[in-house]
C-alpha cells in the first residue's frame, strides 16, 4: 500500500501479471504459467559470470522496517519467506512445506516448515525464526513501515501500539511488555508455525510472502528487538538465493550465490556473482551502460525517445501494478464541484500528455484500479472522464453556474524534478487554453510536498497515485489502502462518499472471494467516474535497457518486479555466451 | 606562537557550537520532517518512529540530547539508514579526501604553473592562452565540464570509467579531477599570474637582475616565492572546498563521497546525517584556514603572532 514517489517510496513487490496485458511493449507477451523459468534468452545459458546491475541503495536491509522499493528489491535476493508469488501471482509454498492448514473459522493457520532447512552460514532455519520475524515486525522499538501486514494477528496492534501515541505516549514496564508480546498470536511448535487472526482474511496467505515474514536468524538475533546488523555484510545469515559478499555504501553491493539455499522453486543461480551499483542518476548510469560498465540500467527517461532509437531491442518496457493520478483536495472550493473536477480531466488529452512530458514512458488511463488486479482497462472510463474538449467546455459551464462566481486561480502542487514540473506545465497550458482556468505551479522538495498533502493544505497534485504492495483488489480499493474510506489513512483528498464506504465496509468483512472482488470493483468504477480525488492519468511502468547477453529478466518479468526485470527472482538472472 | 595555536583552536569550539544551533534549529523549521512520505506513516507507528530518534521529546530536549550526546563522541545514527553517522561520514570522506587532495595537488601545480608562465611571458601567446584559460575555467559549471569529459573520453573514446574512484586507477581518476580541479586551477592561475606581475615589477627584481642573477634564480628564488602570500590565501579555502566533496562531481562520477551523501540527507530531511556532516564540514573549513594563517608565516617571515 504505497503511493508512488519518484526515488523512493515503496513500490510493490507483487503485482498481476495480466497487467502486462494492457501494456504497449506487453502485447507479445504469452500468459505463461505459474513456475518462473531460468530463461533462455538470446543464447545458450552459461555457468558462472558476473552481472553489474544499476539500483538505488537501500536505505534499510532490515525486512521487518523496510520501507523502500530499493530495499526489498535486495531484500528478496537475500530472504525468503514461507511462501513466494509465482509468476501469476498466487502464493506458492517456499520454505513452507505445502499449502497451510486453515480453521474452519478461517482464524488460524497452521504451516509446516520444511525439514532440513539451513541458513546460509550453515545453522539450522526452523519454525522458530519465522515466529521471531512477526515478533520483530509488531515490536514496537522495530517501528515497522509494514505493521499493517501483520495487523491482523491476535495482539499484535497491541504490541506495537504499546508506548502510545505522540499525542499520549505510554510507558510500559518491561513485564507488561513481555506480557504483550507473549499475547502475540504466533508460536512455533516443532516445526510448525500457528498465526492465530483477528478476522479471516482470504490474503494472508498471500501475505505471508511479504517481506515482512522473511525470517529472523534466531542464532545471531534472538531477542526480537535487536537492532538489524547495518550495513549489511557476509556475517549475517541468509536463505534466500544470494548473500552479500561486499558492500560499500553509495557505490555498491556484491552478490553471491548461497550455498544453502534450498532451490523450492528448482532454480539455483548460475551467476558467479551480482554486482549491484547505486546511481540515482540515470543519464549516468546510461553513459556507463555505453562504456559496458554496467549491463542493465534505468532508461534515462528525460531523453527515452533517443534511448529507444540507439538501444532498440535492449531497451525494455515492464508495466508496473501503479497508477498515477492528478489529486484534487475536495474541500477546496470549486473542486467540491463535480462538474469542475469532470471538466478538469476531460481537458487532458492523457496520450499526448506522456508524449509530451515523459517521451511515451508510460500507458495512459481513465481507469484508477488496474484490469489486472480486479479493476478495469485503461480505456473504461474514457467516455466519462476521458479527453473530451467539448464536453469539458459544456461541464465548466455547469460549474460555473453552481459556483456562481470567476473561478479562482489553483495552485498545482508538485515535487521539483524535471519530469514532474512538465507534466504540471502540461496541465496549466492544457486547463487554460481548453478552459480558460488559470493555475500556479508549486515546485517543491517531497517532503514538503507530502506534508502538504497529508495536511490536506493543497488544490491539485499531478503524479500522485498508488503502487500496490500485494495483488488484491483491498490493497487498491478497501481500508488497508484507506484511500477512498472517509477518514482513511491515506485519504488525502478528502474523498468521502457514503456508496463507497458501504460497499468498503461489506467488501472487507465478505467472505466470499466473488462478491468481495465485485464489490472492490464496483468502488473503482464509482471513484473514477465520480472523480473522487483522483482524475486518472497513466499506468505505471519501469523503463530498462539490458544488454543482450543477459538471461532470465526479460523472460521472468512480470509486474512483480520492483525495479529492475525479474528480480522477483533473481536467481533466474545469468549470462549466456 | 603557541598560545595563538591553542586560542584559535579553542575558539573553533563556539564557532562549532554556532554552527551546530544555528543547523539544528533551521532543519527543524524547514517544512516536512524525515517521515513525512506521501504513503501517509499511520499514526502507531510514527509514534513508534518518533520515540525511536527522540522526536517526540520537545525541540529544546532534542537538542540538549543532540549536544550530550555529541560530548560523548556520538553523532547518532542515520534516520534512513540506520547506520551511525560517525561511520556514515568517515567511509563518505575517505573517498573524498583523495579525490580532493589528489586534485588540489594538481590544481595548486597546475594552476600555479599557468600562472607563472603566462606572467614571464606577459602580453605573449602563452600568456593569452593562460588568460583564456583562467577566464573559460572559472566561467564554466563543473557539471557541463564534466559531462563533456565523459561523453569524449568515456563514450567515445573509451579512455577513461564514467563511474566511481578508486585512488591509483588513472581510469577512475584523471576525469574526476580535472572535474573538480578546473574551477581552483584557473582560480589560481589567475591569482598567481597578478600576483607574480606585481613581483616583477618590485625594486628588489630590477636590483637582483642589476646584479647580475641568473633569471632562473630570480623567478625561483625571489619572484615565486614572494608572490605566493596571495596565493596562500586562496589556497587555504580551495584546500577545503576539494576536501569537503563536490556533490556535483561526486554526482556526475556516481562517487561515494561525503558531498553527496550530503545533499541527499537534505533533501531526505535526514537529521542525524545533516547535524554530522555540517559539523564535519565546519571543523574541516575552520581547521584549514587555521592552517593557512600558520603558512603565512613560513612564506612571509615579517608576519608574527601574538
Amino acid at each position: 500500500m504505497s503511493f508512488l514517489k519518484h526515488r523512493g517510496y515503496l513500490l510493490s513487490l507483487v503485482a498481476l501479471g495480466a497487467v502486462l496485458a494492457f501494456a504497449a511493449c506487453g502485447g507479445g507477451n504469452e500468459k505463461t504459467s505459474g513456475t518462473a523459468s531460468p530463461g533462455g534468452g538470446a543464447g545458450e545459458r552459461i555457468q558462472g559470470g558476473t552481472l553489474t546491475v544499476q539500483n538505488l541503495e537501500f536505505q534499510s536491509s532490515d525486512p521487518h522496517f523496510s520501507n523502500f522499493v530499493q530495499d526489498i528489491s535486495l531484500e528478496r535476493m537475500l530472504w525468503r519467506g514461507l511462501y513466494t508469488l509465482d509468476k501469476d501471482n498466487k502464493p506458492q509454498a517456499s520454505m513452507a512445506d505445502g499449502d497451510p492448514t486453515i480453521s474452519a473459522d478461517g482464524l488460524t493457520y497452521t504451516v509446516k516448515v520444511k525439514e532440513g532447512l539451513k541458513w546460509s552460514d550453515g545453522q539450522p532455519l526452523t519454525a522458530k525464526d519465522f515466529v521471531l520475524a512477526v515478533l520483530r515486525t509488531c515490536n514496537p522499538d522495530v517501528a515497522s513501515n509494514y505493521q499493517s501486514f501483520v495487523t491482523n494477528i491476535v495482539g499484535c496492534d497491541d504490541y506495537f501500539g504499546a508506548k502510545g501515541t505522540t499525542a499520549a505516549p505510554k510507558t510500559p514496564t518491561p513485564e507488561e511488555l513481555e506480557a504483550l508480546k507473549a499475547a502475540v498470536g504466533v508460536k512455533a511448535t516443532g516445526n510448525t508455525v500457528e498465526f492465530k487472526l483477528v478476522n479471516p482474511q482470504p490474503t494472508f496467505k498471500i501475505l505471508l510472502s511479504m517481506w515482512t515474514y522473511f525470517p529472523v536468524p534466531s542464532h545471531l538475533l534472538p531477542d526480537p528487538g535487536e537492532a538489524w546488523p547495518t550495513p549489511p555484510s557476509p556475517k549475517l545469515a541468509y536463505n534466500g538465493p544470494y548473500m552479500i559478499q561486499d558492500y560499500k555504501p553509495q557505490d555498491s553491493a556484491v552478490l553471491v550465490p548461497n550455498p544453502n539455499w534450498s532451490a523450492p522453486n528448482g532454480i539455483k543461480p548460475t551467476l558467479d556473482k551480482i554486482v549491484i551499483k547505486y546511481i540515482e542518476k540515470d543519464d549516468v548510469s546510461n553513459n556507463a551502460y555505453r562504456n559496458g560498465e554496467l549491463d542493465v540500467v534505468a532508461a534515462d527517461l528525460a531523453n527515452l525517445d533517443a534511448v529507444k532509437a540507439e538501444f532498440g531491442n535492449e531497451f525494455f518496457q515492464a508495466i508496473l501494478p501503479g497508477t498515477r493520478a492528478v489529486e484534487m483536495e475536495l474541500k477546496h472550493p470549486p473542486l467540491d464541484i463535480f462538474e469542475f473536477r469532470l471538466a478538469l480531466s476531460q481537458a487532458i488529452d492523457r496520450d499526448q500528455m506522456i508524449k509530451v512530458c515523459c517521451g511515451g514512458a508510460y500507458v495512459p488511463t481513465t481507469s484508477f484500479q488496474p484490469a489486472g488486479v480486479g479493476g478495469a482497462a485503461p480505456d473504461a472510463f474514457k467516455d466519462q472522464i476521458g479527453y473530451n474538449p467539448d464536453k469539458a467546455k459544456e461541464n465548466l459551464q455547469k460549474a460555473r453556474e453552481k459556483f456562481g462566481k470567476d473561478f479562482p486561480k489553483l495552485s498545482i502542487l508538485v515535487r521539483d524534478t524535471p519530469e514532474a514540473r512538465a507534466q504540471a506545465e502540461f496541465l496549466q497550458n492544457t486547463w487554460k487554453t481548453t478552459l480558460g482556468i488559470d493555475t500556479e505551479i508549486q515546485p517543491v522538495d517531497s517532503p514538503t510536498r507530502s506534508k502538504s498533502l497529508n495536511a490536506h493544505d493543497y488544490e491539485l497534485a499531478p503524479r500522485s497515485g498508488w503502487i500496490q504492495d500485494y495483488p488484491d483488489p483491498e490493497d487498491w480499493m478497501g481500508k488497508a489502502a484507506g484511500l477512498f474510506n472517509t477518514g482513511g489513512t491515506n485519504n488525502t483528498a478528502s474523498c468521502s462518499d457514503p456508496e463507497v464506504d458501504a460497499l468498503i465496509d461489506k467488501a472487507t468483512t465478505n467472505t466470499n472471494d466473488s462478491e468481495r472482488r465485485d464489490q472492490y470493483k464496483k468502488v473503482n468504477e464509482l471513484i473514477t467516474t465520480r472523480l473522487c480525488g483522483y482524475a486518472p492519468t497513466y499506468h505505471e511502468a519501469n523503463n530498462n535497457i539490458v544488454k543482450p547477453y543477459v538471461v532470465g529478466m526479460k523472460e521472468n518479468s512480470t509486474a512483480q518486479d520492483t525495479r529492475l526485470p525479474g528480480d522477483w527472482i533473481a536467481e533466474a538472472w545469468g549470462r549466456s555466451k | 606562537m603557541t598560545g595563538y595555536v591553542i586560542r584559535r583552536i579553542l575558539w573553533i569550539i563556539p564557532v562549532l557550537w554556532a554552527v551546530a544551533t544555528i543547523t539544528f534549529f533551521l532543519m527543524h523549521a524547514v517544512p516536512g520532517g524525515p517521515f513525512d512520505q506521501e504513503k501517509r506513516v499511520p499514526p502507531a507507528v510514527l509514534a513508534n518512529l518518533n520515540a525511536k530518534y527522540n522526536l517526540d521529546k520537545p525541540i529544546y530536549e532534542q537538542y540538549d540530547l543532540f549536544f550530550w550526546d555529541l560530548a560523548h563522541g556520538d553523532l547518532g545514527v542515520s534516520f534512513r539508514s540506520q547506520q551511525p553517522v560517525v561511520d556514515l561520514i568517515k567511509d563518505g570522506w575517505k573517498t573524498t579526501a583523495q579525490l580532493g587532495v589528489a586534485t588540489f595537488i594538481f590544481a595548486v601545480v597546475f594552476g600555479m604553473s599557468m600562472g607563472v608562465i603566462s606572467a614571464l611571458n606577459h602580453n605573449k601567446l602563452p600568456d593569452y592562452l593562460g588568460v583564456f584559460f583562467a577566464t573559460a575555467g572559472t566561467a564554466m559549471p563543473s557539471f557541463v565540464i564534466g559531462s563533456f569529459l565523459v561523453i569524449i573520453f568515456s563514450v567515445k573514446l573509451g579512455w577513461f570509467d564514467v563511474l566511481g574512484w578508486e585512488f591509483g586507477n588513472y581510469k577512475k581518476m584523471v576525469l574526476p579531477m580535472l572535474t573538480l580541479g578546473v574551477l581552483p586551477s584557473a582560480y589560481i592561475a589567475r591569482i598567481t599570474r597578478a600576483s607574480v606581475l606585481e613581483v616583477l615589477n618590485q625594486d628588489y627584481i630590477r636590483t637582483a637582475r642589476a646584479k647580475g642573477l641568473a633569471e632562473w634564480v630570480i623567478v625561483l628564488r625571489h619572484t615565486i616565492k614572494n608572490a605566493m602570500v596571495p596565493v596562500l590565501t586562496i589556497i587555504g579555502p580551495i584546500f577545503a572546498f576539494l576536501v569537503t566533496g563536490s556533490f556535483i562531481t561526486e554526482t556526475i562520477f556516481q562517487i561515494n563521497g561525503v558531498g553527496r551523501r550530503f545533499v541527499n540527507a537534505v533533501s531526505e530531511r535526514d537529521y542525524g546525517l545533516i547535524m554530522g556532516t555540517t559539523l564535519f564540514y565546519a571543523a574541516i573549513i575552520a581547521i584549514a584556514n587555521l592552517v593557512v594563517d600558520l603558512l603565512y608565516a613560513t612564506v612571509d617571515p615579517r608576519i608574527r603572532y601574538q
